[in-house]
């Protein structure tokens, strides 16, 4: 079995041989007997950058905690890297909304990325090796002159470009991403893109949004979650589509589709 | 000046120093956690359970002759027992918290009065731990106390990355491994050695002001968690030797100045805040 999961993580083609990084087999979810997700079947394969969209009560957020192995199916299975989810979390960033964190908290850039490290040991500080991770990690979202300054100090999107810095410093071959666009302004929220993008050539990476319009034009594929989840490549991404997944918000989605 | 000069002669007064100065180390490390935590609550509900443990002590001791449960042992043996299972039935059970918490309160001092009103012969100095008595601090209880607080802040020290993380974002650090539950447990057991180290300065009642009041203020002025606690820790030995100095000669309450002292400063330090050029505070949206 673990040969399987390193020889499908190794290749990051998108060949269909590939071993899905991500994969649910008709999982259903309910919070106390209200369904959320019925009958979810779907594959992520390495290389892949999805995006999940749908209303909120959609299902969306109960998706991410699935596959951080947070919440458990009630029937079917979901298994990420070909096992159980809270096996594979040390190969999986976890993006947060930065919106989350308590503004008063003193603690510093490099402080908050450097926690990414945090499983690494035991007792007593980081490690070289945590420090160094963290820096680069910084550095790879292009906050690394912004080290020193209180978290809190920082822009909404330098935020959560702090959080992805985060989750980059423990190296993980999947990145998901939990609404990174929210309380972000318009020309924060491109540079993110931008970002991603650029991580998306290295990582597998599923994000959860609700800007359908402006993350169809950077990802590779959409998953459509509503109750129920469909996977779209993006060039199918149809208006119809849309429409029936959203109802009444479709006027919203086609006015962002103009940013 | 008196002060000083009977701080050279007096033993009681050298114990009650020192007594204030090591209480605010151990304070100021585990108040800031507590307060990036928000979990001053929990400490007053901890707080409170402590005088069952001293009242149960000195009945064990007075009826059942069992000399070496002082009521300073049953102190940290409530206070560990209580951090247990608030933090056990916060992390797992399903009841409100806050009605855990209200009865793990009150009826932590019911039992502490109940014994105390069936043992025998004078016991109204326990009910002086309600308001703390720095004065009556003798040797030995010094020497407890200058353990328990080295052990809060060796434990601080090995751990406070974990800490850290578990405080600043508890479901990251889960999903990095860490468990989350003990530490966060570790966290109320160093709280509740804390909080018996502090009420023999301020009481049991006032104790949550002493946790939380100099952090509150020291991490206004800091932006890392560990300058939060120097700092803390600092404003705390400043306040101690303030509060005892200023109420020794007309005779005050020292418990009581200290804490006044300490909601000045914490007044001081928010209300000047819009003066100050620093970071923008921007309050989480949604």
């Amino acid at each position: 079995m673990s040969d399987a999961i390193a020889s499908g993580a190794a290749g990051t083609t998108r060949a269909s041989t590939a071993l899905p990084v991500i994969e649910f087999r008709g999982v259903n979810f309910s919070y106390t007997g209200e369904p959320v997700l019925q009958e979810v079947s779907f594959e992520v394969l390495p290389g892949e950058f999805i995006s999940a969209v749908g209303p909120n009560g959609g299902g969306k957020t109960t998706l991410l905690r699935l596959i951080l192995g947070t919440a458990r199916p009630e029937a079917g299975e979901v298994r990420v890297f070909g096992g159980a989810p809270e096996r594979a979390r040390g190969r999986v960033g976890y993006v947060p909304q930065y919106a989350r964190f308590d503004p008063l908290f003193p603690v510093t850039v490099l402080d908050v990325v450097r926690m990414g490290r945090v499983g690494n040991f035991v007792v007593g500080p980081y490690r070289r090796e945590d420090r160094e991770a963290a820096e680069e990690a910084l550095a790879t979202v292009g906050l690394a002159e912004l080290r020193r300054r209180p978290f809190s100090a920082l822009s909404g999107g330098q935020r959560q470009r702090v959080l992805i810095a985060r989750a980059l410093a423990t190296h993980p071959e999947l990145l998901l991403l939990d609404e990174p666009t929210a309380s972000v302004d318009r020309a924060a929220t491109a540079k993110l893109y931008d970002l991603l993008v650029e991580l998306a050539r290295r990582l597998t990476i599923l994000l959860v949004s609700h800007d359908t319009g402006v993350v169809s034009r950077f990802v590779s594929g959409v998953l459509c979650v509503n109750r129920t989840v469909s996977k779209h490549p993006v060039s199918l991404l149809t208006g119809e589509m849309l429409s029936e997944l959203y109802g009444v918000d479709i006027a919203l989605v086609r006015h962002e589709e103009n940013l | 000046m008196d002060f000083l000069r009977d701080l050279l002669s007096f033993p009681f007064l050298q114990y009650a120093l020192a007594t204030g100065l090591l209480a605010s180390i151990a304070s100021g490390v585990v108040g800031s956690f507590i307060t990036v935590r928000r979990i001053g609550y929990i400490a007053g509900a901890i707080a409170h359970t402590v005088l069952g443990g001293m009242g149960l002590a000195r009945y064990l001791q007075r009826v059942l002759g069992w000399e070496f449960v002082t009521p300073l042992v049953g102190a940290v043996a409530s206070a560990l027992l209580s951090a247990i299972i608030i933090g056990v039935v916060t992390l797992y059970g399903r009841e409100r918290e806050d009605t855990v918490l209200s009865a793990v309160w009150s009826i932590g001092m019911a039992v502490g009065i109940f014994f105390i009103s069936r043992t025998p012969g004078y016991n109204d100095d326990l009910m002086s731990y309600l308001f703390g008595n720095i004065l009556m601090v003798r040797r030995g209880d010094l020497v407890l106390i200058a353990g328990l607080d080295a052990l809060v802040v060796l434990v601080s020290f090995l751990f406070y990355y974990k800490l850290e993380a578990v405080c600043f974002d508890e479901e990251f650090a889960r999903l990095r491994g860490v468990r989350v539950e003990l530490y966060y447990i570790l966290l109320l057991c160093l709280t509740a050695l804390t909080i018996v180290i502090l009420l023999l300065v301020v009481g049991i009642v006032m104790v949550i002001a002493l946790l939380a009041l100099p952090a509150a203020a020291a991490a206004y002025l800091t932006r890392r968690l560990w300058h939060t606690m120097i700092v803390a820790s600092a404003l705390s030995g400043l306040l101690m030797t303030a509060g005892l100095a200023l109420s020794y000669k007309p005779n005050l309450p020292a418990g009581a100045t200290i804490i006044i002292l300490s909601g000045a400063v914490y007044l001081a330090v928010v209300g000047s805040r819009p003066l100050w050029p620093k970071r923008r505070a921007q309050a989480p949206r949604k």
